[in-house]
């Protein structure tokens, strides 16, 4: 029990974080970029406020944050400088700059998305939201950032490297258990359904992947998958299989599916699986 | 070996239990209408559904934005297209106008339009009357007398099997706008 406690409340090397913090950094920053963009060039996303009495109907995936650095401001305008901001920002906490201030401002901005946009959040949001929350608490400019430049790193908390990392297990536990509800998840067909919705398509995919028999081996691959990234990851000899089979998973489904960001969101976690020294080594090579 | 006060860790471990206890699955209709008893894990799933309710589990996790759930293809994936358009009538005629659909925007466009299609997604689903009257508001446009928010459900035949695939429409709410 001492063991486990000191694994997850410990203090260890902060590389594992640091990587993490670049890579979640890139991606959300130009996950808000493409926000931006589509601010202009969709006007629906314009329809929806959090005035509406729509934002608090009772849904288990869709409660607002009561954070939000716009408050009562419903302009569009101002809603894209906060935008603005959170891009900045963004790209700050990537090169590790202003860590601390970077993380917080940047959480907030993904907070104020996710209030002003109830109805368009879609998974990778939730994603980068449940990290971003996190980050502000953690030591993850003390190396590789502009901030840690000339000084020697030192350990760190660990604990928000073991949250996200409990957080990205959870992801795929619950998934599975809701899955396990599921006829066509049980029956070997479920994948069979999304790669010919139109509506989802990204690239073609050859037929032979669309096929029947390969439908049922995606879908029990898929839970095998799933199963192992909540359970199996956590011990060390199968954690790099483990992650691998998972970021196989995400790329297939990133290429068949249009699901913007959520597939790298979800493989970025995977870096907290491994120890800061682990990662260290990785790239001192 | 140092850790972290006891506090934060107490503070951590509270965040974890509470998405824990909030990602867990909703019962199955079958159970939340009635139609059969909640037995095994549906008992539990049905008493989380309401502690998802209380005040202390809900307000500390919207305040955060720890608020999740994860039912991407899950307990089933869509078994069909579904994209929602709204016809706005007016004395000139009928407009049909589209709330986000990404099938036929190049790769950069789908990414840009599917918060819509999200979106679209969830208002061809459960969400209530006001959601849908707040959208009809919005697409009202100067003289229209009506909007009608239609969906489009395309079929996708299972494995083995035929299914006329052709587009079925019905509409799903009617709000005739106040002159």
């Amino acid at each position: 029990m001492k063991g486990l406690w000191r694994w997850a409340f410990g203090y260890g090397p902060p590389h594992a974080l640091a990587a993490f913090r670049i890579v979640f950094g890139t991606l959300s920053t130009l996950s808000l970029i493409t926000l931006l963009i589509a601010t202009f060039t969709e006007p629906a996303l314009s329809w929806f406020g959090p005035a509406d009495a729509m934002a608090y109907e009772p849904n288990p995936g869709m409660l607002l944050s009561r954070l939000t650095l716009l408050g009562p401001i419903g302009s569009m305008v101002a809603f894209r400088v906060v935008i603005g901001l959170g891009v900045v920002a963004g790209a700050a906490l990537a090169f590790g700059w202003r860590t601390r201030v970077s993380a917080t401002v940047h959480a907030l901005v993904i907070l104020t998305v996710a209030h002003r946009l109830p109805l368009a959040m879609m998974g990778a949001d939730t994603v980068q939201r449940l990290c971003a929350i996190v980050l502000p608490f953690s030591s993850c400019g003390a190396v590789w950032s502009i901030d840690a430049r000339g000084r020697e790193p030192e350990d760190v908390p660990l604990w928000p490297q073991r949250l996200i990392q409990f957080q990205s297990a959870l992801i795929y536990g619950s998934t599975l258990l809701i899955k396990a509800q599921g006829e066509t998840w049980r029956d070997g067909t479920a994948t069979w359904y999304p790669l010919r919705l139109q509506e989802f398509a990204r690239f073609p995919l050859p037929d032979f992947l669309k096929s029947a028999a390969a439908s049922r081996f995606t879908t029990y691959g898929t839970l095998l998958v799933e199963f192992a990234l909540c359970a199996l990851v956590w011990f060390r000899p199968w954690r790099t299989p483990v992650v691998l089979a998972g970021v196989g998973l995400h790329l297939f489904i990133d290429l068949a599916m249009n699901l913007p960001y959520f597939a790298f969101f979800m493989m970025a976690m995977y870096v907290l699986h491994f120890d800061g020294e682990e990662v260290r080594r990785r790239f001192a090579r | 070996m140092r850790t972290s006060p006891l506090p934060v860790a107490v503070a951590v471990l509270l965040y974890a239990a509470a998405i824990v206890v909030w990602t867990l699955p909703n019962p199955p209709v079958a159970v939340l209408t009635g139609e059969r008893p909640a037995t095994g894990a549906d008992r539990l799933y049905l008493e989380v559904a309401r502690i998802r309710t209380t005040p202390w589990l809900a307000t500390p996790l919207e305040a955060t934005g720890g608020v999740q759930y994860w039912d991407l293809f899950a307990p089933d994936p869509a078994t069909s297209d579904v994209t929602v358009v709204a016809d706005i009538v007016s004395p000139t005629g009928v407009r049909r106008r589209s709330l986000g659909t990404v099938a036929e925007r190049g790769l950069f466009g789908k990414m840009l339009a599917e918060r819509v299609r999200k979106t679209a997604e969830r208002l061809s689903g459960d969400l209530g009357e006001a959601s849908l009257r707040t959208v009809c508001r919005r697409l009202a446009e100067p003289g229209a007398t009506e909007v009608r928010l239609v969906v489009r459900v395309r079929p996708i035949a299972p494995p083995d099997t035929t299914l006329d695939e052709r587009p079925s429409e019905s509409i799903v709410y009617r709000y005739a706008v106040k002159p």
